[in-house]
């Protein structure tokens, strides 16, 4: 019975603090974090989106020189759980650090294949659970079925 | 012993009366923080700026290595840094996003700002597209911006472009019935696509020649995409 009761007041106190933390916008209830490879080699650049399949935030991660993320929204790490799809991006830096007459340098060459651009085509879709989740990305080179490389594909 | 049950429910309520203290009062005020990406890359570094759409001073942020931001205005809150927030409603936004500078003005001098990686239209409270309603709390928004295209600044050669975008939109309806998208599609994108297509045949044209071609190619399709991206 007592031992009850303290359960009781535990729960309700962390509760309390689960509360008290998302009013805060602090640290997420969940969070992501794993390694990008395409055809099992990392990829050591470019940038990992969660793209949220309800009313949230986006949540993103640069992908660092050894192939892992750490998913973050807005400032802070973490995210919150439930449905996302993901899409990774990732190019090569732009050979040149101006482009001609100094203006922008052209975009790198992409690494990773075109249909990881978007949420509707990469094909990579995940449930976060609260706490941490180890979600590695597994990218291949070989176009999903249906793929057909077009620049206005997406209408 | 006796007195834990008590102890833990007083440790919630002082958790929650300090967060009361979180930057939020009357619910007049959002803070806005979030990511600036470029065709769906993180940005590292940058300016953020939003414009409140009924007048008064506009909030200003830092695009940090990481890509994200947190906007204030003035120097927001100082006793809480990240602790800024502005006030609620509509607001427009102007992102500018520039290359490491790589060269110093003679000597010693200051040093040059690098290109801008970011397309002109969001370097204007007048021609950018982005907009966002600020609401009471926590506010995280994403941006996928395009990027700029190689040319300096070329002159809008609208009527050149004509041609161009009517054949593409022309291609859009088969497409959009397939998915039964509104009927009113084609209207939209022949009002956002322009600078895309600018993107596209501008970056082509800086490019000929170049024994480059994958760039450019790269460059039309990712402008196209992110332009559709922004429409989600």
């Amino acid at each position: 019975m007592k031992t009850g009761s303290r359960n009781a007041y535990a729960s309700l106190a962390l509760g309390g603090v689960l509360l008290a933390s998302v009013g805060c916008g602090g640290p997420f209830d969940a969070t992501a974090t794993g390694v990008v490879t395409l055809d099992g080699e990392p990829i050591t650049r470019g940038t990992v989106s969660f793209q949220p399949q309800f009313e949230g935030s986006l949540a993103v991660a640069r992908i660092d020189d050894s192939g892992g993320y750490r998913a973050r929204t807005g400032r802070e790490y973490g995210l919150a759980a439930g449905e996302y799809v993901v899409t990774v991006v990732a190019r090569e830096p732009p050979a040149s650090a101006t482009g001609r007459d100094g203006g922008p340098p052209p975009a790198g060459r992409m690494i990773t294949p075109d249909w990881y651009r978007s949420g509707q085509t990469s094909g990579l879709s995940f449930t976060v659970e609260r706490g941490s989740n180890t979600i590695n990305l597994e990218l291949s080179s070989d176009p999903p079925p249906g793929w057909k490389p077009s620049r206005r594909r997406r209408r | 012993m006796a007195t834990t049950p008590y102890a833990l429910p007083g440790i919630a309520l002082t958790l929650l009366a300090a967060c009361a203290g979180c930057g939020l009062p009357g619910g007049e005020v959002g803070r806005v923080s979030g990511t600036v990406m470029i065709e769906g890359e993180l940005a590292e570094r940058g300016t953020i700026t939003f414009h409140p759409a009924r007048g008064g001073p506009a909030a200003t942020g830092r695009v940090a290595g990481n890509g994200s931001f947190i906007v204030s205005v003035g120097q927001g809150n100082a006793d809480k840094p990240g602790g800024a927030t502005i006030p609620v409603g509509e607001y427009r936004v102007t992102v500018v996003v520039h290359a490491p500078s790589t060269a110093t003005l003679g000597d010693g001098g200051p040093p040059v700002a690098g290109p801008r990686l970011t397309d002109g239209k969001y370097a204007s409270v007048t021609t950018t597209d982005l907009s966002k309603t600020v609401v009471a709390g926590e506010n995280v928004f994403a941006f996928d911006l395009v990027r700029a295209t190689s040319e300096p600044e070329p002159a809008r050669a609208e009527t050149q472009e004509t041609g161009t975008e009517a054949l593409e939109a022309g291609d859009e309806p088969a497409e959009d019935v397939a998915l039964g998208d509104a009927v009113d599609q084609p209207a939209a994108d022949l009002i956002a696509e322009p600078a895309t297509g600018q993107a596209a045949s501008s970056t082509a044209a800086s490019n000929p020649g170049d024994g480059d071609p994958p760039p450019s190619n790269e460059a039309a399709s990712n402008a196209a995409d992110a332009d559709l991206e922004d429409d989600q």
